[in-house]
């Protein structure tokens, strides 16, 4: 093939490539009957529906989410081989439910084979502990991954107490009796390990998740715990009940994987699932677990970062950036095709349709996709490239956010009362977040515009009028959401507590996107900003946009608390919002340091000191008067 | 100034002139073109013309008295150039410029006041005066530093002059001008409802436990000091002081009262503890009491609690005799103090603001879920019963989530519960009741302002692709 037909058939390539990338994902996260011949049936046994967190979920999400939050990952790595190998987070969690646990929870540990210390949950290397001075305390060697086991924490090589670990305990003691809002650093990293230990030890104790569902049919389920103390080790005379007959499953499940007598458990496993089946109590557990194993969102990162390199690096070539462009295009589209399929899937397993968000985690997703299309449509207009690497950029950006957001726990948490109303949702959220999308977007542009402008040519003739046309479009599309999303919040506060405007801070933050939007455009309007000075405006609006989206969350901590771990995340908004400044900053240089508005260009009147940018029509995309 | 004034006026009519003729030339925005400061500049040989100004004044905005006005007329009128002054764009920018810093400094202000202060302080007030810790992110520490700043009721109000002033200046009725026209008239809309809000708007908590009547509301941002005095068994002769005659240092001498009244001090906000009191001319509850001042709620706190005011009052009799130093608080509950003077007594209480409606509730019931295994409340339900005699109304209404109650010009939302201190269990409904005669502007302005913005916008839009395709 040569260079013409590949640059020909190049968009529909990537389009494959992609479609390929994302099919492949979905082929290893499918359904499956059983496991190999020699192997616990891990997948199988994710399937398992449970409470957890005020709403049915799969055993998975519980395994996935709870080491999500000890180890910032959905599955764990045995690193004692030479080689280490990847184990999926339910073969964790049925490790820590055949754990007894470590202190006064009422549990019959005469079911289980006592191993003393030698638990083989307590060996894997599963908690994360990034702190130093927490390191230096617990005399832990700082190792690649940072991630220790319970032993390696809690016992020395004869299986006592390490010395080191009573510090800790003491240490701990001093932390909880101050009020939390006043930790420093390490005092809210010692509290974080311990209710990471106390996350496995509740698992381990079998206090959570409600995996006995109510005999009368109601939600009201019951712990294992709870069941055990009612049923005891009795095997036979059980009473009739979906009840006594889960804890009879789910215990026979524990004692056969406890014995490590795989072909029984995959055995009692199926039955079991055929069972639940028949009762009709699986719900979305199926597919909320291909939903986990799948991770759309994970995989539409990789491939939003990889589109903005590639894009972005294409411009240095001439002759292929066109092409790339057309594919990136291409791949774009199909990458945002399953990022909406995900958001789909997740509203469906939610049981709420057209509510895209009902957390800042979705929050982030959602702002991604929105971005991602905004650009889509952006570039189908102008065919620049531009959009391509903003969009992608921004859309990795939001995911990125979104990831972190998730080291929290299970990411589709119940609605509180107030907040419980899918209409208000649908529409208020939606609007508002997709107010923050197109500000975000608008502020990518303003930064593209301002790199390129700098930097390279790209900007010259109407470079510079076209990229503030689509800045200035995206801006008129944000002025509109953010404030009928804005006024949306009110009437839905109206109709909720009789209070349209509050002036508290959430509300305040939203009405300073619309605040800002609106200066953009009769600066605009008036003539006061031009080409950079819209983009500049644009960049200063990712950090108004920020502070509405997470700033408002900080306000109550104390100045003295940017230690403990919301004043973390706080450090770490205050810089990112200061890189943006930054950026604005060097939008501000003077224009004969600007790449594209040298003063050698032969267009420019000669002698004219320093010209701001050409004057355009007002209204950015009107197009220059014949 | 008055001269450049001229001259852009000057050079606006120039440009209108050329265009003269053909079609109106109207930019995508619908407002006013750029000050014509930047001359035409080229850019690869392609010249960008400056845009001709769509701002000329309309005939239709003048005077009936200049029958065929010409735009020297229209320069020279010193009301003209007045209203031109205060329709500029610029003034436009400054005033987003200070309602940003304003609306950001009053979210900062929260962290330290409750809401309503702030609101109160900040923006429905014409000066504010904000401290330089707020000024500075809260970053300094306390200091008694302020800085004298726009309050809402000014910066709203300048808006609006300078919205009506531009629309006066560059009124034209076409369609693209159309979606502006609506845009503006939404924004004004919603400006009046928050002025009604403001001046009108009440609210109020009412408390009924299980199987009880109640017809009281209570206003828990505002309290007052009553004086009662039994006349007979029915009847009560009641004389209430608002807070606000109850600041530190405030004196209250009033025919009506039979005492004299110096305020030693008042406290928002107040920590009660068990102790002797040290002074000696100390009376009734505050002997056993010591009342310290503590902060105000935070308009940040996730959990809102609600002010508890108290106040120290020396009393006197009118012929200068002490009746020695009271303390009231809040804290006490409904926990009535006696005084008796000449011979007459006196039940004292500082309480919150309590107003009666001329009918009843009744909870028959109430009903809390949470989700299972959580803290997070799934539902409140409190089963009520409206009796108002005066009507022939005597029916059972639920009130729960985003289910309010509507009658006769208030609202009742299911707010909040009472819980037993012994079972923990939920024994009591809290509602807010709400009553806002502007409360439907809003939806109005959204609905104005929504369309007027889609219009103007999808308006540029298509324009913009339709000359896409030609190019």
């Amino acid at each position: 093939m040569n260079a013409t037909n590949l640059k020909k058939y190049m968009p529909y390539l990537a389009a494959l490539i992609a479609l390929a990338y994302f099919g492949f994902y979905a082929y290893t996260a499918r359904p499956r009957k059983s496991a190999p011949a020699g192997e616990f049936d891990y997948y199988n046994f994710g399937r398992i529906p449970v409470i957890d967190g005020g709403r049915q979920k799969p055993i998975d999400t519980v395994a996935r989410s709870t080491l999500m939050i000890i180890t910032h990952r959905q599955s764990f790595y045995d690193y004692d081989e030479k080689k280490p190998t990847r184990h999926a987070a339910t073969k964790w969690l049925l490790d820590v439910l055949i754990t007894p646990p470590t202190s006064g929870e009422m549990f019959p540990e005469v079911l289980f084979v006592n191993r003393g210390a030698d638990q083989p949950s307590w060996s894997h290397k599963v908690f994360r502990i990034e702190n130093d001075e927490l390191l230096r305390m617990l005399n832990l060697e700082m190792r690649d991954g940072l991630r220790y086991s319970f032993n390696e924490i809690v016992f020395d090589a004869q299986g006592a107490v390490r010395q080191q670990f009573r510090v800790y305990l003491l240490e701990l003691r001093r932390a909880k009796q101050k009020d939390a809002k006043n930790h420093d650093l390490l005092e809210s990293k010692v509290v974080e390990l311990y209710d990471h230990l106390q996350l496995m030890n509740r698992l381990s104790a079998h206090m959570a998740p409600l995996v006995i569902p109510n005999a009368d049919g109601t939600d009201q389920w019951k712990t294992f715990a709870d069941a055990a103390n009612r049923f005891g080790a009795r095997t036979t005379e059980l009473p009739d009940g979906p009840d006594a007959k889960t804890y009879e499953y789910y215990r026979a499940l524990l004692q056969h994987y406890d014995r490590g007598e795989k072909a029984a458990f995959n055995h009692k496993l199926a039955e079991f699932l055929k069972y639940l089946e028949a009762e009709g109590r699986m719900g979305r557990a199926d597919l909320e677990v291909f939903f986990n194993e799948f991770a759309p969102f994970y995989h539409c990162l990789e491939l939003y970062v990889v589109l903005a390199l590639v894009t972005g690096l294409s411009w240095l070539s001439p002759d292929w950036s066109d092409p790339v462009r057309r594919s990136a295009f291409a791949a774009m589209s199909v990458t945002f095709v399953v990022h909406t399929a995900g958001l789909i899937l997740r509203m469906i397993l939610q049981e709420r349709m057209f509510v895209f968000v009902t957390n800042l985690y979705s929050s982030a997703v959602f702002i991604g996709l929105g971005c991602v299309f905004v650009c889509l449509i952006v570039e189908w207009i102008f065919h620049n490239g531009i959009a391509i690497v903003v969009g992608s950029a921004t859309g990795f950006c939001t995911l990125i956010i979104a990831h972190i957001l998730s080291l929290d726990g299970d990411t589709m948490i119940m609605m509180q009362a107030v907040l419980d109303t899918n209409f208000w949702l649908a529409t208020h959220v939606t609007c508002i977040t997709l107010g923050y999308t197109t500000a975000f977007v608008a502020g990518g542009m303003g930064i593209a515009y301002i790199f390129l402008g700098l930097f390279t040519d790209k900007l010259r003739g109407d470079g510079s009028a076209n990229l503030t046309r689509m800045t200035y479009g995206v801006l008129c599309a944000g002025m509109f959401l953010s404030f009928v999303g804005t006024v949306l919040g009110g009437l839905w506060a109206d109709y909720s507590w009789g209070r349209f405007w509050g002036w508290d801070p959430k509300e305040n933050g939203a009405l300073l996107i619309v605040i800002w939007i609106a200066l953009i455009l009769h600066a605009r309007w008036g003539g006061m900003v031009k080409h950079r000075g819209v983009a500049v405006l644009s960049v200063l609006g990712i950090i108004v946009t920020s502070w509405s989206w997470f700033g408002t969350n900080f306000l109550g901590v104390g100045l003295h608390a940017y230690g403990g771990a919301k004043g973390a995340a706080m450090a770490a908004l205050i810089l990112i919002d200061l890189g943006f400044l930054a950026i604005a900053g060097l939008g501000c240089l003077p224009l004969e340091m600007w790449q594209s508005f040298r003063q050698d260009v032969p267009a420019q009147p000669p002698g004219a000191p320093a010209p701001m940018l050409p004057s355009a029509p007002p209204g950015a995309i009107t197009p220059a008067a014949s | 100034m008055k001269r450049a004034m001229s001259r852009k006026q000057a050079a606006a009519v120039a440009k209108t002139a050329d265009t003269n003729g053909q079609a109106p030339p109207v930019d995508a925005s619908g407002q006013p073109a750029p000050t014509s400061e930047a001359p035409p500049a080229e850019t690869n040989g392609k010249v960008i013309a400056p845009a001709a100004a769509p701002d000329a004044p309309a005939p239709s905005t003048e005077p009936d008295d200049l029958p065929e006005p010409t735009f020297e007329h229209a320069d020279d009128h010193p009301a003209y150039k007045l209203l031109v002054m205060l329709a500029d764009l610029r003034i436009t920018v400054v005033l987003f410029v200070l309602s940003l810093l304003l609306v950001f400094w009053g979210t900062l202000a929260q962290v330290d006041n409750g809401v309503w202060t702030v609101v109160a302080k900040y923006f429905r007030s014409l000066f504010v005066f904000v401290p330089l810790k707020v000024v500075f992110f809260n970053t300094l520490e306390n200091s008694d530093a302020v800085i004298p700043f726009p309050g809402g009721w000014l910066i709203g109000g300048a808006m609006f002059v300078n919205l009506l002033a531009a629309h006066a200046v560059r009124f034209q009725l076409t369609w693209a001008r159309s979606g502006i026209l609506l845009t503006h008239a939404g924004i004004i809309v919603m400006m009046i409802g928050e002025v009604i809000t403001g001046a009108a708007a009440q609210e109020a908590n009412m408390v009924i436990m299980i199987g009880q009547t109640s017809n009281l509301l209570v206003d828990n941002r505002t309290c007052e000091l009553a004086i009662i005095r039994n006349l007979d068994d029915r009847k009560d002769d009641v004389i209430a002081i608002p807070a606000r005659r109850l600041a530190t240092g405030a004196t209250v001498d009033d025919g009506k009262l039979p005492f004299k009244i110096d305020v030693e001090e008042f406290m928002v906000n107040t920590k009660l503890f068990d102790a002797k009191s040290k002074k000696p001319d100390m009376k009734g509850f505050g002997r056993v009491h010591l009342a310290e001042a503590a902060p105000e709620v935070s308009g940040v706190d996730p959990n809102q609690r609600v002010d508890m005011p108290s106040v120290y009052l020396k009393l006197s009799t009118r012929d200068g005799k002490s009746l020695g130093t009271w303390l009231f608080s809040t804290k006490f509950g409904e926990q009535l103090q006696w005084i008796e003077v000449d011979g007459k007594k006196y039940q004292i209480i500082l309480r919150f603001k309590q107003t009666s409606l001329d009918y009843d509730l009744h909870l028959n019931d109430f009903k809390h879920d949470l989700f299972p295994g959580t803290q997070t409340p799934k539902d409140f339900h409190a089963y009520v019963r409206l009796i108002d005699p005066a009507n022939n109304v005597d029916r059972p209404v639920e009130i729960y989530m985003n289910a309010p109650l509507y009658y006769r010009g208030l609202t009742f939302y299911q707010s909040s519960w009472t819980t037993d201190e012994r079972t923990g269990k939920a024994n009591g409904t809290i509602l807010q009741v709400v009553s806002n005669p502007g409360w439907l502007l809003p939806y109005i302005s959204c609905g104005i302002v929504g369309v007027g913005l889609l219009m103007h916008f999808g308006l540029s839009l298509y324009r913009f692709l339709e000359r896409r395709t030609v190019v």
